[in-house]
């Protein structure tokens, strides 16, 4: 087994060149964070549930007006994507400790995403951020992760701008001003919803195209919307749908929610 | 703040930690995310845990025995998987030790924990049941079947992965 011993120390090897240890300020935020929405979290789970029993049923199902992009709050460029399908007229409490999701709103109050936006999971915390349809993502949903005295609704570590100002085309530009601190936000996770119909998404820096997404078809509560989740986007980036034949999609129809994570 | 001797010993056995972990995971990234939750929650620990003979190895514990953990969750990463293809790929591994990483692969998880603690941490049977809080004869099956495994994988790679 010596053969054993000297691959095994290999494989350690390249893992241990390769690994970049964040600031170990940024692990003790992570359970600072967690621990305050663990408090917090029965709470807001409990009553975000109510409400939604109540509320949901009675809004127009066809379509979603905010879409949420969850992420665990130390987004890694390795983690995985996973969607989570909600069922319609119920939101459960989705486990994304592992992964991304998205999240989608149909119309309704600020406060109901504001309440929805951070849910305890089995190992943390989601940082999220969305965008309602036409605006811009800190008007509607609020990093609610960190304690409220901390970073509080005013607290917003993503800004997803374009939509309804550049038809056809969202551009993200990324700031952070929140929990993550200042400076631009140079890396995303990008989760949205797009009407049926899209075939790809598409994500460009200026001129170039650099990923083409498929879309899954099955993950959203509303039959004609598909969903993506991207788990690492530069800011700046351009995203499009495109249809079957390769038309854009009007950029009202698609949505889409980031966060920067922690 | 992160007291400055818990800095020092972060900075110190991040990487490390994070190399045996990845031997066991067969995952760098697995690792990091293993590795820092591991330090996570070493955090409210410290104070204690600096008194002891070895505080690298209570981190790489806890660190393994998140590694088991997460194979309770791993249904959204298969889902994922099946949806997005696999994630971005690291660098090819040497044509040399490819065979023994197949092998290593083809391995269950718990398997290849015990391997790399006892091949790669140079642990024996005793230890690695108290830090994987199993009972010692498990931890003894698992070796077995393990290098009994390899061994087969390794005297017959072809017929192992055609």
């Amino acid at each position: 087994m010596s053969d054993l011993r000297s691959v095994l120390e290999d494989i350690a090897a390249q893992a241990e060149a390769r690994a970049q240890p964040p600031a170990l300020a940024g692990l003790q935020r992570r359970r600072s964070r967690r621990s305050a929405v663990r408090g917090a979290g029965a709470v807001l789970t409990g009553a975000a549930i109510a409400v939604l029993a109540i509320w949901l049923p009675s809004q127009d199902a066809s379509r979603p007006d905010v879409v949420v992009a969850a992420g665990p709050p130390t987004a890694t460029a390795s983690a995985t994507p996973s969607v989570e399908s909600v069922p319609p007229g119920k939101v459960a409490v989705p486990s994304y400790a592992q992964g991304f999701g998205v999240i989608e709103f149909a119309a309704g109050e600020p406060p109901l995403a504001d309440l929805l936006s951070s849910y305890p999971t089995g190992d943390g915390v989601l940082v999220t951020a969305g965008q309602r349809r036409g605006e811009d993502v800190c008007t509607s949903v609020f990093v609610v992760a960190a304690p409220a005295a901390q970073h509080g609704p005013a607290s917003c570590n993503s800004v997803l701008t374009g939509g309804a100002k550049e038809p056809g085309r969202l551009a993200l530009a990324g700031s952070s001003t929140g929990p993550s601190g200042g400076g631009p936000a140079t890396s995303l996770v990008l989760a949205g919803s797009a009407p049926a119909g899209t075939r790809t998404v598409v994500l460009t820096a200026p001129g170039d195209v650099i990923e083409r997404l498929p879309v899954v078809s099955t993950g959203s509560q509303y039959a004609d919307r598909v969903w993506f989740a991207v788990p690492w986007v530069e800011a700046n980036t351009v995203v499009q749908a495109l249809d079957g034949q390769g038309r854009v999609l009007d950029s009202q129809e698609f949505l889409l929610g980031m966060s920067t994570g922690g | 703040m992160p007291p400055p001797e818990l800095e020092e010993f972060y900075a110190s056995s991040y990487r490390r930690l994070v190399g045996v972990v990845a031997a066991a995971a067969g995952s760098a990234a697995e690792a990091e995310e293993v590795v820092q939750e591991a330090f996570v929650r070493l955090l409210p620990r410290w104070q204690r845990v600096q008194g002891f003979e070895d505080p690298e190895a209570w981190v790489r514990g806890v660190a393994f025995r998140l590694l088991s953990n997460r194979l309770r969750k791993a249904r959204n990463g298969v889902r994922a998987l099946l949806v997005h293809g696999p994630p971005a790929l690291e660098p090819p591994p040497n044509p040399d030790r490819l065979d023994v990483e197949r092998a290593l692969a083809d391995l269950t998880l718990s398997q290849r924990q015990v391997v790399v603690l006892h091949h790669l941490v140079q642990m024996d049977v005793l230890e690695i049941a108290a830090v994987l809080n199993l009972p010692v004869g498990t931890v003894k099956s698992r070796l077995s079947r393990g290098r009994v495994a390899l061994a087969a994988a390794l005297s017959d790679p072809e017929g192992a992965h055609a």
